[in-house]
């Protein structure tokens, strides 16, 4: 309610001086507010004008009265409000003056209203331009009113600043979390307590392609839900129940254009002021990339285990088609296949020899009989191609080319994606592995790496294996060969016998019919053919036995060398008798491993010799033995007529003889014999000797 | 009986048979089968039995070996001693004549060293010494 009277510019604007309104001002106020609200009386308006004045003059509001635009009167408030001393300053301003040109606008807008004479007139608010620079909002209502018979405009303003103030600060701190919310890098999914969708950030639209306005509202099952994974989400809502609050719970989410998110929700419920329950803050983090790097990672962890495990594998055989089946089952780890065959290359004949070849029949992987025989390289396209380039490829068929490369046992014709696979030893290829999928686009460069990595090692093994079987069929070969040749000797030595009897046979049957009427030369002649015949028949045996010292395969056994020596002299009991021998042997012999009857044959043809070459009244044969390690050197020591050191090691060499037949007797085999020996046992003999005093026969022999 | 490829060698032996004391009749067969088909035969008859078989070791064709196991697991052959004569003096062929039943296994070189002494020796043994089974 405004008091508006004549004499209201000396009091309002006096702010302390009071007037007594006049009746005409009564009349004139009377007429004013009968045009406003009719409500108070002129009698009890006069009456109270006073205390009307007063209360506008201590009004906590503004007041002010314009006319013609201009500041007619003010009370003591709005001046403050105005940031001026008093109302004298303010009087007769320019009200638009004062005003922000917004505030302006509105406020024309109003007063055009109110000319109009619209009413009631709701409050607004505007901007004053205060005398100290500042602003300051108001709420402002505005009544028409005449003074003077001429139009005028009351204003009312009560300052709005803190309210504003604080409008602002909602406004910036809505602004503010809507800005913290949308910079979140997680998603935020904002819902009632059943579920229903108050609103989302940008990250989750960013995340699902879901616009907040496709979001908001929606209700579970949301369609950025997985509908497998449906069930979680209900274990998820269950679980909230309970604990109040979920961490880390994983989930699929569905993107609008229906690629899957692995996604880990954080959700906590909110309370409002009252301390209800009010919503839901589910914040979504994106583990697709964190999963795939687990992912990766485990596979990573995989390979190296699969290759470990085929080195720890391969060393366990030497056998070609076992290693590649080892190698077929650790692939088979790790790179999924329909086919897969090993076949190694041989460089210099361009052949490829397969080892093993898998095809998918059904369900199951079948292993195919490879052919035994070498296949030419030129026949096999693709392996060419991996030969020629010393790279590995891989090929991707589109869904209507069928491949160049089409040979049973290299490519299945069903095969989309293949790999093929050099395998090196050094430098040279010993082999291709392949494997092939039915499957269009199954294999990557990352598979083609891998593979490689695993025909490495598998080409080690290979390699090995191979070296191996050649060792083997080398040492085989010799073996064959020396019996072949030990056979040989056998079988001639045999056949030699046969017709030696005869002629033996032939001639003592002679000797004994005919002697009779031979002359003295004819005798002698017939002697020598008998006598020849003994050398001849000692010369099979000879070699006869040397070829059994070698096929005889017995185990060896521990022996007494004292005990076998003891024996071995005592067949020279006559030698020992009648050509005065001494032989002695030291009592601490060692004990050595071998072949007893060998052993013995060593012995006697050593004794033999050293009797038999002593040109020494006094034959003196010392035998006598040191052990190294595990090796016992054992000596035999005479005072024969010795050896030239040139001869030292033709002696042991067979029918090798220094002498005339008629000077010693003999057929040159002892030695090799006795060195066959030593050498089956793992021992060695070599002699030393001073021609005319003697000769040191030494050898060795394994202690046990 | 002797079964004995080697012409030579039966020639002598039969020389050195004749030289002893003896008064045996000597039949020679050149092959395995045709000596053991003769046993089988005769085996029956007291007049044309032998007493003794000889048996070089090393035949064409069907081998020494092969014959005496023959006779041995014949029960009509059986009972006749069989003298393995051998050119070898392997100690394999020495215990797989003796394992296949040879009742002797003589070196044809032992042979040679006193031809008919030792043949007068063995039939002295046989004949005089061993008492050898009644053919009927």
């Amino acid at each position: 309610m405004k008091t508006l009277k004549r004499q209201k510019r000396s009091v309002s604007l006096g702010g302390r001086k009071l007037r007594t309104s006049t009746g005409k001002d009564t009349k004139t106020v009377t007429r004013a507010r009968g045009r406003s609200s009719q409500i108070i009386s002129s009698v009890a308006f006069s009456r109270n004008v006073e205390t009307f004045q007063h209360l506008i003059e201590t009004s906590p509001f503004g007041h002010v009265i314009l006319q013609d635009s201009k500041i007619l009167s003010a009370n003591l408030m709005f001046a403050k409000l105005m940031a001026f001393r008093s109302v004298e300053n303010i009087r007769g301003k320019k009200f638009s003056g004062l005003l922000t040109p917004e505030s302006q606008r509105t406020f024309n807008l109003m007063v055009r209203r109110l000319e109009r004479g619209e009413t009631p007139i709701q409050k607004f608010d505007l901007v004053l331009r205060r005398n100290n620079g500042t602003t300051i909002d108001v709420e402002t209502t505005v009544i028409r009113c005449e003074v003077d018979g001429k139009q005028a405009f009351a204003l009312h303003c009560s300052d709005i600043t803190d309210r504003k103030n604080l409008q602002r600060r909602l406004i910036d701190s809505e602004s503010l979390f809507r800005n913290v919310v949308n910079s979140m890098g997680d998603a935020l999914v904002i819902t009632d307590l059943q579920g229903k969708v108050l609103d989302v950030n940008r990250e989750f639209e960013r995340l699902t392609g879901y616009d907040r306005s496709d979001a908001v509202g929606k209700e579970i099952p949301y369609p950025w839900t997985d509908q497998i994974s449906m069930r979680s989400v209900m274990d998820w809502l269950e679980r909230l129940r309970k604990d109040g609050s979920l961490r880390d719970f994983d989930v699929t989410w569905v993107t609008k254009e229906g690629r899957k998110i692995a996604v880990s929700l954080n959700t906590t419920l909110l309370r409002s002021s009252s301390g209800d329950l009010a919503a839901m803050a589910n914040v979504a983090r994106d583990i697709s990339e964190r999963q795939a790097a687990q992912r990766e990672l485990s596979n990573q962890v995989r390979r190296l285990e699969v290759l470990y495990e085929l080195g720890r594998l391969l060393t366990g055989t030497l056998d070609s088609q076992e290693i590649a089946r080892i190698t077929y089952q650790q692939v088979w780890k790790v790179i999924p296949f329909d086919v897969f065959f090993l076949d190694l290359y041989d460089e210099e004949r361009q052949e490829l020899r397969p080892v093993i070849w898998y095809d998918r029949k059904g369900e199951d992987l079948v292993e195919y009989q490879v052919p035994e025989r070498a296949v030419p390289l030129a026949e096999s396209p693709a392996c060419v191609r991996v030969v020629k380039s010393r790279k590995s490829f891989l090929e991707l068929r589109g869904s209507q080319a069928t491949s160049e490369y089409l040979r049973f046992g290299e490519v299945s014709a069903l095969s989309k994606s293949l790999v093929f696979v050099p395998m090196f030893s050094k430098d040279r290829i010993i082999g291709i592995v392949s494997v092939q999928s039915y499957e269009y686009q199954s294999y990557t460069q990352e598979h083609v790496t891998l593979l490689e990595s695993i025909a490495s090692v598998a080409a080690i093994a290979l390699e090995k294996a191979k070296l191996y079987n050649e060792t083997v069929a080398k040492s085989l070969e010799i073996e064959a060969r020396n019996k072949e040749l030990d056979d040989f000797t056998y079988v001639v030595s045999h056949d030699l016998k046969e017709p030696l009897i005869s002629v033996e046979g032939y001639t003592k049957i002679l000797k004994k019919i005919y002697e009779d009427r031979l002359d003295g030369e004819g005798k002698q002649y017939l002697q020598s053919v008998i006598e020849s015949c003994g050398h001849m028949k000692r010369l099979i045996e000879d070699l006869l036995q040397l070829s059994r010292v070698s096929k005889v395969q017995e185990h060896r056994t521990t022996i007494k060398l004292s005990e076998l020596v003891t024996q071995v002299i005592s067949e020279f009991e006559f030698a020992i008798r009648d050509r005065k021998v001494k032989i002695q042997s030291s009592d601490s012999l060692p004990s050595v491993l071998g072949i007893e009857a060998h052993l013995k044959i060593v012995f006697r043809n050593l004794i033999s010799n050293a009797i038999k070459f002593c040109d020494k009244p006094n034959p003196l044969i010392d035998i006598t033995a040191t052990t190294e390690g595990r090796m016992a050197i054992i000596r035999v020591k005479d005072n024969g007529i010795g050896i030239e050191p040139q001869y030292f090691d033709k002696i042991f060499m067979i029918f090798q003889r220094l002498h005339k037949r008629e000077e010693f007797e003999g057929t040159g085999a002892g030695l090799t014999m006795v060195k066959k020996i030593v050498e089956s046992h793992g021992g060695r003999i070599w002699v030393d000797s001073t021609p005319g005093e003697g000769s040191t026969f030494s050898f060795t022999l394994p202690v046990p | 009986m002797l079964i004995e490829d080697n012409e030579d060698h039966a020639r002598i032996f039969r020389w050195a048979l004749s030289q002893s004391k003896t008064t045996n009749q000597l039949t020679i067969f050149q092959s395995g089968e045709a000596g053991f088909e003769f046993l089988q035969q005769q085996a029956q008859n007291p007049d044309t039995a032998p007493d003794l078989v000889f048996l070089d070791f090393n035949l064409p064709k069907v081998d020494g070996r092969e014959i005496l196991q023959k006779i041995k697991s014949n029960d009509l052959t059986k009972i006749f001693p069989v003298i393995v004569l051998s050119s070898s003096e392997r100690d394999e062929d020495v215990s797989i004549a003796y394992q296949l039943g040879a009742s002797s296994f003589i070196s044809k070189s032992v042979l040679l060293d006193d031809l008919s002494h030792v043949l007068e020796t063995i039939q002295h043994y046989w004949t005089n010494i061993a008492k050898l089974p009644q053919r009927k």
